[in-house]
């Protein structure tokens, strides 16, 4: 077959043919380059008219943009008001009590300690007459304790 | 001595001039979207063509740009607009081919031969109408080279050798080393030229 005719321009892009040969092909390639057909005489409106269906969220891109940042700030700081909103909290709870202790309930809760040691000496008492009878019954019938 | 990576990148950004537009069609402007398209779509619509042929290219076309539309705010800014939309037209075109793959597995009563053949017939019917018989048959003989091609030289040798890509986007549009863009590229190209070399064209 007769050899084609083609122009020998110099390739000015990356990735130059490396020998003759290449640069005879690929000049062929171009030259002969299948044309591509035009578009239907309405693509780009057709084109248009289906994109319109689909608008643009440009807020909900900036919102997922931000959402990571704004989740990392705000979940310490609500733990950090948390926690202090705690501490101021109890501690004016402590001071409502150490202040409402008046004069007259301060003895009553005294009345009220020495009353209980006095219970206690009682259980005592009540504990070691309750030691002597078990003694008793371990000396009357030593089987069934063994 | 030892430039930062930054810098290319930053430089890239701002020597893309598709970002202006880019960012207002995030703002929801169609009119800088239409720009876009009319600044590209020859290219997309010219690599489509090359990969998959004149069937359905109105709607492959379509699709890219819709596709571009649609996943703009996954657009990565630090990369150039144009090689983000010949990323998409090849996945488009990938997908394309893996249909009529499936198409052609189903339908074992026609031979493959065969559908070239009727595909070379719309193209020259559609296309050439112009063109004189000896350009004509050339341009049916490339085409015919590029389908026998494997998918992967098929998109090297149309992004480099047709579309006059860069081998550094080519290697980002496919996701693939620069090294392996130029072994892929000596690969298909031996290949077609032993295609052209056996139908009877001297090189």
């Amino acid at each position: 077959m007769k050899k084609p005719n083609f122009p020998e321009h110099q390739e000015n892009f990356a990735g130059e043919p490396r020998d003759q040969t290449d640069m005879a092909l690929v000049n062929f390639i171009k030259q002969n380059k299948p044309i591509t057909p035009p578009p239907a005489p309405n693509f780009e409106q057709r084109l248009f008219t289906e994109i319109s269906k689909y608008p643009q969220k440009s807020n909900n891109r900036s919102i997922k943009r931000w959402f990571p940042w704004a989740v990392a700030v705000v979940i310490p700081v609500v733990i950090a008001a948390g926690i202090g909103f705690n501490l101021a909290n109890n501690r004016s709870q402590l001071q409502i009590a150490s202040n409402s202790v008046s004069e007259s309930e301060r003895a009553a809760i005294e009345q009220s300690l020495i009353n209980s040691w006095d219970a206690t000496d009682v259980t005592l008492s009540t504990t070691s007459s309750t030691d002597t009878q078990t003694q008793l019954l371990m000396e009357l019938s030593p089987l069934e304790y063994e | 001595m030892f430039k930062p990576l930054t810098t290319n990148i930053e430089t890239s950004t701002l020597t893309d001039p598709d970002l202006h537009l880019v960012q207002a069609s995030l703002q929801g402007d169609a009119h800088s979207f239409k720009k876009l398209y009319q600044r590209h779509h020859h290219k997309v619509r010219s690599t489509l063509f090359q990969l998959c042929g004149s069937d359905s290219l109105d709607d492959l076309v379509q699709d890219v740009f819709l596709r571009a539309w649609k996943g703009l705010g996954k657009f990565r800014q630090s990369s150039q607009f144009s090689t983000w939309l010949y990323r998409i037209a090849f996945n488009v075109a990938s997908d394309r081919r893996k249909v009529l793959a499936k198409m052609r597995s189903r339908n074992v009563s026609v031979e493959d031969e065969q559908l070239e053949n009727l595909s070379d017939e719309v193209i020259v019917r559609d296309c050439y109408q112009q063109a004189d018989l000896n350009q004509m048959h050339y341009q049916d003989l490339i085409q015919r080279g590029l389908a026998k091609l494997s998918e992967d030289h098929q998109a090297v040798l149309v992004l480099h050798d047709l579309e006059e890509l860069p081998q550094k986007d080519i290697a980002e549009i496919l996701s693939i080393p620069v090294g392996t863009v130029k072994s892929r590229l000596f690969h298909a190209r031996s290949a077609i030229r032993k295609f052209l070399e056996a139908q009877g064209v001297e090189l």
